[in-house]
């Protein structure tokens, strides 16, 4: 007899469907962030406020991953650029490479003679977003952390992740601000877009359904081998272990073989957040626990119908 | 017929997963063609305008200049000729979607209706003739605003002919609301607006889709969820008559032949024909005090890229992801048929006929897809609340099934012909 069973194809299977779940979830986050590009790189959670204070400067001091953009009420297209530096910038089409001191990055068809000359000499890049809102605007990107209100006193601030609201409150702790509710623009709000991440839903749907649809028929491929060796004297926990130990085992690495992948696309792919990497991780993981609950309950209950019978 | 209800019976679970996975693989297909056609629309729609060149026509009554003109009634009646000459003509459309604040007296409670509260303004509340009016966002719209973009409305019914006319002693104005007013009011409610100084009656005839968005001459993109849409409106009789007749204030005519005067010229004539164009209508109406501005498209550029990129974003990501589903959803089927197989061996050592299973699975399968498709034909309808590409739909649930089922019969026909009964049998 062989020391343990292991089906290839079911392992095959397993892997293609966490690959494909994988890839649909990297396509919603993608779309998502063209989203984003399009709308003037302002994410659908960010959050829009005007600063009401006297004081005539602010610090930021946060160690989490933001990207905050200041402009003055009578010109939105000019915005000053406060970021943390893991944080994602649109795509750039640089002239020179990126100083370490402030910069600034044009859209095609921002008239640059609206700039002052000393803002022109920092000029250093255009927007490479064709379609997008960024087209029309400058973005002056601060290396310090400290904002100049004279600069305009309405603010946006992207997160990757978590409670913008919250950051906002860690960001400005003892200033008055007025918060707005934002609207989306761009391709965010066309109908076939919006229609276009219901696909994709549907899609997960359908590869959720596979998975479940896989372990089923895995499980009760092993039915039989499971009675087998329980009436061949065989203890419940022994028979668990030699039917479906190597199985785990052998998703495990997957999943872990599978992990460093999405994370080697994340970092050469990457987009706005890791949230489509985490979400994978997660799927791959309760699909494990799953089958594995599945499997235990599966090998109990016919031990327990086995003493019956006899 | 009791040897098919043999063949059939104890496979409920896997009747419900093949009907399931049938059932999703149709709602993917359904969803599919149904985008593919509101994208069709999209770039249509953005494609008229990209299409032509776009003018802007202004006034230069400004200051003084302005007061001086509209101190002679006669300028009025210039002006309005003008207006109308230059929407009648056939070979410019004449474009026009205004941002004018107007004051509503039942505001709501939530500040984002007021017309500054992107500006971080908290009080747009004035008072008129002892009522309360909140400054309320408003766009003026002329009928070509709607024949060129795709602005769908949850409820009522776009603005008639007559909506788009001022005539002696009118007191109601038809609006449409953007989506969030929907929580507030409901069709046919009456608004009290004041609208260029006079007071009118607002009758809500419907409420735009969610972000349903106009283009306009400054912004690609004008979202209409808080916005109060007005017709803009032109004269019936000479405004010279309508001052007489009425005792509608002179400023109401006046901003309202000023609003009207400042659209988009869209055309396919270049900028020394569109010049020519409307010099004609100069000489014609004696009317001088104005300017073409020449293209400034950057809106509309913008727009269309927009929607393009857009267009190739979803078919490719749909075609790649379908084209998955579809070798996902084979290799399911394929399986499924392999599974059984064991289950129909035993039939043929009952004396079954290879004919008999053949037949059974097929139609096993074909009434069990045709459900599916069926359903989920239904579902997606019934979901999108559209029915202009039903007959598509139909037609592309009909392949499905077709190919369906020739699939199953190869596969099946495959199965028979290369497994050895008798070894499998024996458990070989």
């Amino acid at each position: 007899m062989k020391k343990c069973i292991v089906s290839t194809k079911f392992l095959l299977l397993s892997f293609q469907l966490f690959t494909s779940a994988a890839f649909l979830l990297y396509i919603m986050d993608s779309v998502s962030y063209t989203n984003m590009i399009n709308n003037g790189y302002i994410n659908k959670n960010a959050v829009e406020f005007i600063i009401n204070t006297e004081e005539s400067s602010l610090d930021i001091d946060l160690e989490e991953p933001y990207l905050l953009m200041q402009y003055k009420l009578d010109n939105p297209k000019l915005k000053y650029i406060y970021i943390n530096k893991s944080v994602k910038l649109p795509p750039i089409n640089y002239n020179k490479p990126p100083l370490s001191t402030d910069y600034i990055i044009t859209g095609t068809v921002f008239p640059e003679g609206t700039l002052s000359k000393n803002m022109k000499s920092l000029v250093i890049g255009q927007f490479a977003t064709p379609g997008s809102y960024l087209n029309r605007e400058a973005w002056y990107i601060s290396k310090t952390q400290q904002i100049n209100l004279a600069n305009g006193t309405k603010f946006i601030l992207n997160v990757e992740s978590g409670n913008p609201y919250k950051l906002m409150q860690k960001m400005f702790p003892n200033t008055s601000y007025q918060l707005l509710e934002n609207e989306d623009r761009g391709t965010a709000i066309l109908k076939s877009n919006v229609l276009l991440n219901g696909f994709l839903l549907i899609s997960v749907l359908f590869v959720i359904i596979a998975q479940a649809v896989t372990v089923y028929y895995s499980i009760q491929s092993k039915k039989s081998i499971v009675q087998i060796l329980y009436l061949a004297g065989g203890k419940w926990h022994i028979i668990f272990r030699k039917v479906f130990i190597a199985e785990f085992i052998a998703l495990f690495v997957i999943m872990i073989s599978e992990s460093l992948v999405l994370l080697a696309v994340n970092h050469f792919y990457s987009i706005w957040g890791s949230h489509w990497y985490y979400v994978s991780i997660f799927y791959m993981f309760i699909t494990i626990i799953g089958y594995f609950l599945a499997c235990l309950l599966m090998t109990k209950s016919l031990i327990k119908k086995g003493v019956r019978s006899f | 017929m009791n040897t098919t209800r043999l063949l059939l019976k104890n496979k409920k679970s896997l009747m419900l997963i093949i009907g399931l996975l049938s059932f999703l693989f149709s709602v993917v297909l359904f969803v599919l063609l149904m985008n593919l056609n509101i994208s069709k629309i999209e770039i249509r729609s953005a494609s008229k305008l990209h299409n032509y060149n776009i003018y802007k026509l202004t006034d230069n009554l400004i200051g003084e200049r302005e007061i001086e003109f509209f101190n002679d009634v006669k300028n009025y009646d210039i002006l309005n000729d003008f207006n109308n000459d230059v929407f009648k003509n056939n070979k410019v459309v004449f474009y026009n979607a205004v941002l004018q604040p107007i004051g509503l007296k039942q505001y709501p409670s939530d500040k984002k209706f007021s017309a500054y509260y992107e500006r971080g303004s908290t009080n747009d509340i004035y008072e008129y003739e002892g009522d309360l009016y909140q400054n309320t966002k408003s766009i003026q719209v002329t009928k070509s605003v709607f024949d060129y973009n795709v602005v769908e409305l949850i409820e009522g019914q776009p603005f008639d002919d007559s909506a788009y006319v001022y005539v002696t002693g009118r007191k109601e104005i038809p609006v449409i609301l953007g989506s969030d007013y929907r929580p507030y009011y409901k069709l046919y409610d009456q608004l009290e607006i004041h609208y260029y100084l006079e007071k009118f009656v607002g009758r809500v005839v419907g409420f735009a889709k969610e972000n349903s968005f106009i283009f306009t001459n400054n912004e690609p993109q004008q979202v209409l969820n808080r916005y109060i849409l007005l017709p803009s409106m032109s004269l019936s009789e000479q405004p010279s008559e309508l001052l007489q007749k009425t005792e509608v204030n002179e400023v109401f005519f006046r901003a309202l032949l000023l609003s009207k005067m400042g659209g988009i010229l869209m055309t396919n004539l270049n900028a020394l024909e569109v010049r020519k164009e409307i010099g004609e209508i100069e000489k014609v109406t004696n009317f001088t005090d104005y300017q073409i501005i020449g293209a400034n498209s950057l809106a509309v550029d913008l727009l269309y890229k927009m929607i393009e990129t857009n267009q190739t974003l979803i078919v490719t990501i749909s075609g790649v992801v379908f084209i998955f589903i579809l070798c996902a959803f084979y290799l399911f089927v394929k399986s499924f048929i392999k599974r059984q197989f064991d289950t129909y061996l035993v039939f043929i050592m009952c004396g079954v006929t290879n004919h008999k299973i053949k037949k059974t699975i097929q139609l096993e399968f074909s009434i069990l897809n045709g459900i599916s498709i069926g359903l989920a034909l239904l579902c997606t309808v019934l979901f999108m609340q559209d029915t202009t590409i039903l007959s598509i739909l139909i037609i592309a649930g009909f392949i499905v099934w077709l190919v369906f089922n020739i699939v199953v019969y190869l596969l099946v026909n495959n199965l028979l012909a290369t497994t050895n009964i008798i070894e499998k049998l024996k458990g070989d």
